[in-house]
């Protein structure tokens, strides 16, 4: 043993090194570690599930609306317009009864930019809205089934912009969807028409300042829509022309009979 | 071939010791020491598979983590280097005194070669591996070391070349 080696062991000899004490920290240290990491895998495991657990819903959601529920079969609107107007005449005859019996029908097909199309050309069709009711006559409904623009977050944000106090609106979180009802008051302009020949309306912000006699010139709309996951929207129209009272009582069908056509499986697009 | 279990039972006294020869405190020898043994324990299922790499991996662990905390000057002054402790009172003390002094003055890597060399009887090959440099690297880093010990010494050492 060299000189070196020997004054080296004598210098390691330090009876204040005390490997027992390093080994017995060492191990709490890692003892500790590996409870952290567990709850740390464990608190990870649970937020996966949780998001799996709210995502699923969402999921189930969009899947479901890609087929029908009811038994009755989907039409497929680009291979079958007459199938999807079937489907919105036998949900409106199902909700509104006597209302719409016996009334005249049109079906309009809508392109990706909503114009319309004419039913040669069905295979482009991305929408479609169907009107029930006589053009003459007091009260019309509308069914529009088709793309709607990106689910907002606050389902709130569904109702417009320019709803006051007086034109309620509300939006509720459903199994199916967001449902969002809203009112409009809208007064015809008199010196204007519609490319097509029909009178043009604008929308009324404060139907307060309305007169009596203004009512003759005004239409009155309810509106239930139904905001899919998937991005179909599905909308149900009360109009009514020239109301006698700007009031809940001057629309024929209600609330939940608008709704139920709304939310109705059958006009699940697909 | 031991497990880990069995290594750190036998193998953590001498680290000890190899981690103070290098540092001359031992509360930093204890911390560092310490560090590795956790970083041993949460390897374990890798180095069950390779016992035999046990020796070399703590000491080089051990040397990249006093040179970690030498380059980390906020660490260093956390473990201020205390003179070592005085238990014996006899002329060995001094000299002793004097080599941790002349120790300490070597560069890391120089110190660390010397220490496996003459107190953990580590051949060339062996310093090598544990500082990840050519076995060559480890021949011309001792001699060098040496020549400085040599060089400051009151006499020779004596040490095999």
């Amino acid at each position: 043993m060299t000189d070196l080696q020997q004054r080296l062991r004598r210098l390691a000899d330090q009876p204040e090194l005390d490997a027992h004490a390093v080994l017995r920290a060492a191990r709490q240290r890692d003892r500790r570690r590996r409870r952290v990491r567990h709850r740390v895998l464990v608190m990870a495991a649970a937020s996966v599930l949780a998001a799996v657990l709210v995502a699923l819903p969402q999921a189930v959601a969009i899947l479901e609306d890609r087929r029908s529920t009811t038994g009755e079969p989907v039409a497929t609107l680009s291979t079958d317009p007459g199938g999807i107007a079937e489907a919105m005449r036998r949900s409106a005859e199902r909700s509104l009864g006597v209302l719409v019996e016996g009334a005249p029908i049109r079906l309009q097909l809508l392109g990706d930019n909503s114009e319309k199309l004419p039913a040669a050309r069905a295979a482009e069709a991305s929408a479609a809205r169907m009107e029930l009711g006589a053009r003459d006559s007091r009260h019309r409904w509308r069914i529009y089934v088709g793309p709607a623009s990106d689910l907002p977050d606050d389902p709130a944000r569904l109702c417009p912009q320019r709803t006051t106090t007086v034109l309620p609106c509300s939006a509720r979180d459903t199994a199916d969807g967001v449902v969002v009802v809203s009112q409009y008051v809208l007064r015809r302009l008199p010196d204007l028409q519609l490319p097509g020949g029909g009178p043009a309306y604008s929308v009324v912000d404060d139907p307060r300042l309305l007169t009596p006699e203004d009512l003759a010139d005004v239409r009155l709309e309810k509106h239930v829509s139904l905001v899919r996951p998937s991005g179909v929207k599905t909308t149900v129209v009360e109009t009514v022309d020239g109301p006698p009272r700007l009031e809940e009582t001057s629309f024929a069908a209600t609330e939940q009979q608008l709704t139920a056509v709304a939310i109705d499986p059958a006009l699940r697009w697909r | 071939m031991p497990d880990l279990d069995e290594w750190l039972a036998h193998g953590t006294d001498r680290l000890l010791r190899f981690a103070y020869l290098q540092c001359g405190s031992t509360e930093l020898a204890q911390d560092v020491v310490q560090d590795v043994v956790v970083d041993l324990l949460r390897h374990r299922a890798r180095l069950e598979r390779e016992v035999e790499v046990i020796d070399a991996y703590s000491r080089r662990a051990v040397v990249n983590r006093l040179r970690s905390v030498w380059r980390h000057r906020a660490v260093q002054q956390a473990h201020p280097v205390p003179p070592p402790a005085v238990v014996r009172h006899d002329d060995a003390v001094v000299e002793d005194l004097d080599l941790q002094r002349r120790l300490a003055r070597l560069p890391a890597r120089q110190r660390a070669a010397v220490v496996l060399r003459y107190y953990e009887d580590y051949s060339h090959r062996d310093i090598a591996v544990v500082l990840g440099c050519t076995e060559s690297s480890a021949r011309s880093l001792l001699t060098r070391a040496l020549q400085s010990l040599r060089a400051t010494a009151p006499e020779t050492h004596g040490a095999p070349r």
